[in-house]
């Protein structure tokens, strides 16, 4: 039988031979990272570095390659001290240094998981990036955890996550209880700690670890958890039939629903150091701006009249010492 | 920290899934040459990442993840910049298959690369939501709301709908 269509279409989107041997040849280059410029259509792209990488690899040519990963320098004067980095995606992807007053970390798109006993909301947990790293001289492994005032968020990791050093309760999702399966395919494409340690030379990446932020909120009474509901309903949830608002509309009712599940969540980073000293450092999390926007990429204007089916929302996040 | 990397496995990575990664970009960003500018950067990835390169099983889910989240960076990084869409032209396309893309481009992204790794990479639903970190009754309903929008197209030639 013809193959049909679709996979006549699939079949037909190939790379140029072209486009993948100068792929080949820019990743043997000195310096790929830092230096491959990109001419097209007149517009210049940067290939950025990824992660907290800084742009100090080194590429060798010959039998091998061998890559210099160079951490960020320490704060000079210092033993036994660290400071916390983000990577703040809306200003191209370089590190950003967490200080005590609300540092943009990145922009996320929040997923929602959400329970309702009866009409209103018994909890709901709010899955972010997790993108946060430690700089510092003498650090053996790094200890994350969360908390929503006296509730526990988790850190969830892709199951193949192999950085793991130690952790608390492992789970294949945030309610399933605390037995995990190990079958490949079986719905549990994240688990869920309520704490991980990994080694310093070996942090999490939100990209290629999968590592995601998991906040726990519980209403704190019957109406917020109904008010809550009908935000999920109206504006998160993807139903056709959900009322159309203004672009403004929607970004005052997703900064407040945010606003609210975050105010108490704090990221405890807790180094633990060559000599057997720790330290701990934790993180707020606030709300920087709200972005509405079709598929297309283009950002709606307040005054926009939004679809509920053509349009979503990205959250700017900051976070600062305390 | 000192990171060794097999030339010759990147290469040969690179070369066995250089078509699927463009693919997936292409369908997303709607332009060959963005779609070949995040092959470069999925490409850079496997040097400067935690790719599983001496596990043929996982490598190919991994580039798809990667590819997925370049794209979807893509989209964000888009807003800081002052420059204007280009307008791809298909024209290098036979018509039928112009016309299908140009339907395929108007669905959500996310139901373009779900509808990609269902019937053309052969994934099953609950190894699609792992792989987009999506929940399986919602990769679920977003094939069937995909199905529905392409139907006269998808169900030329037998589509198998299980």
């Amino acid at each position: 039988m013809d193959k049909n269509l679709y996979n006549q279409t699939m079949d037909s989107i190939r790379i140029s031979n072209e486009a993948v041997e100068n792929a080949i040849k820019n990743l043997k280059q000195p310096d790929a990272v830092g230096k491959v410029i990109k001419m097209k259509n007149k517009k210049h792209r940067f290939i950025k570095p990824v992660g907290a990488v800084a742009a100090a690899l080194a590429i060798i040519i010959g039998a091998g390659i061998i890559f210099n990963i160079n951490s960020m320098p320490s704060e000079q004067g210092t033993h036994n001290s660290f400071f916390i980095t983000a990577n703040a995606a809306a200003t191209d992807d370089e590190a950003v240094k967490i200080t005590k007053k609300f540092t943009t970390i990145g922009t996320v798109t929040p997923t929602i998981s959400s329970w309702a006993a009866t009409t209103s909301l018994s909890h709901i947990c709010v899955s972010s990036d997790f993108n946060f790293n430690c700089v510092g001289d003498n650090i053996e492994t790094i200890t994350y955890r969360v908390k929503n005032g006296d509730n526990d968020g988790a850190i969830s990791l892709h199951k193949y996550n192999n950085k793991i050093v130690d952790y608390g309760q492992k789970k294949k999702s945030f309610h399933g209880g605390s037995e995990w399966n190990t079958v490949r395919g079986v719905y549990g494409r994240n688990y869920y700690y309520d704490y991980v340690t990994v080694n310093y030379n070996n942090q999490l990446d939100t990209y290629y670890d999968g590592s995601r932020l998991i906040t726990y909120y519980e209403p704190t009474s019957v109406k917020e958890g109904l008010l809550m509901k009908i935000f999920l309903e109206e504006v998160d949830d993807n139903f056709d039939e959900t009322p159309d608002m203004t672009a403004g509309e929607v970004k005052e009712r997703v900064n407040k629903f945010y606003q609210n599940i975050f105010k108490d969540t704090e990221v405890i980073i807790t180094a633990t150091f060559t000599d057997g000293s720790t330290e701990s450092k934790t993180l707020k999390l606030g709300i920087d701006n709200i972005f509405i926007y079709d598929e297309n990429g283009r950002v709606h204007t307040d005054e926009t009249l939004c679809y509920k089916k053509d349009y979503d929302y990205k959250l700017t996040m900051s976070a600062k010492l305390v | 920290m000192e990171k060794f990397v097999d030339e010759k496995k990147i290469e040969r990575i690179i070369r066995q899934h250089a078509d699927m990664i463009y693919r997936i970009a292409f369908q997303n960003v709607k332009s060959k040459a963005d779609a070949e500018d995040i092959f470069q950067d999925v490409c850079l990835s496997l040097i400067t990442g935690n790719a599983p390169i001496d596990d043929a099983l996982h490598i190919r889910n991994w580039l798809i993840r990667v590819t997925i989240n370049k794209c979807n960076n893509f989209h964000k990084s888009f807003w800081n910049r002052n420059s204007e869409p280009l307008t791809e032209t298909l024209e290098y396309f036979p018509p039928e298959q112009q016309e299908l893309l140009s339907e395929i481009w108007k669905l959500p992204k996310n139901y373009r690369n779900i509808i990609y790794l269902y019937y053309y990479e052969g994934y099953k639903i609950a190894e699609i939501a792992e792989l987009m970190n999506l929940n399986p009754n919602t990769v679920s309903s977003s094939l069937n709301r995909a199905r529905r929008r392409l139907k006269i197209i998808l169900t030329e030639g037998g589509f198998n709908y299980g």
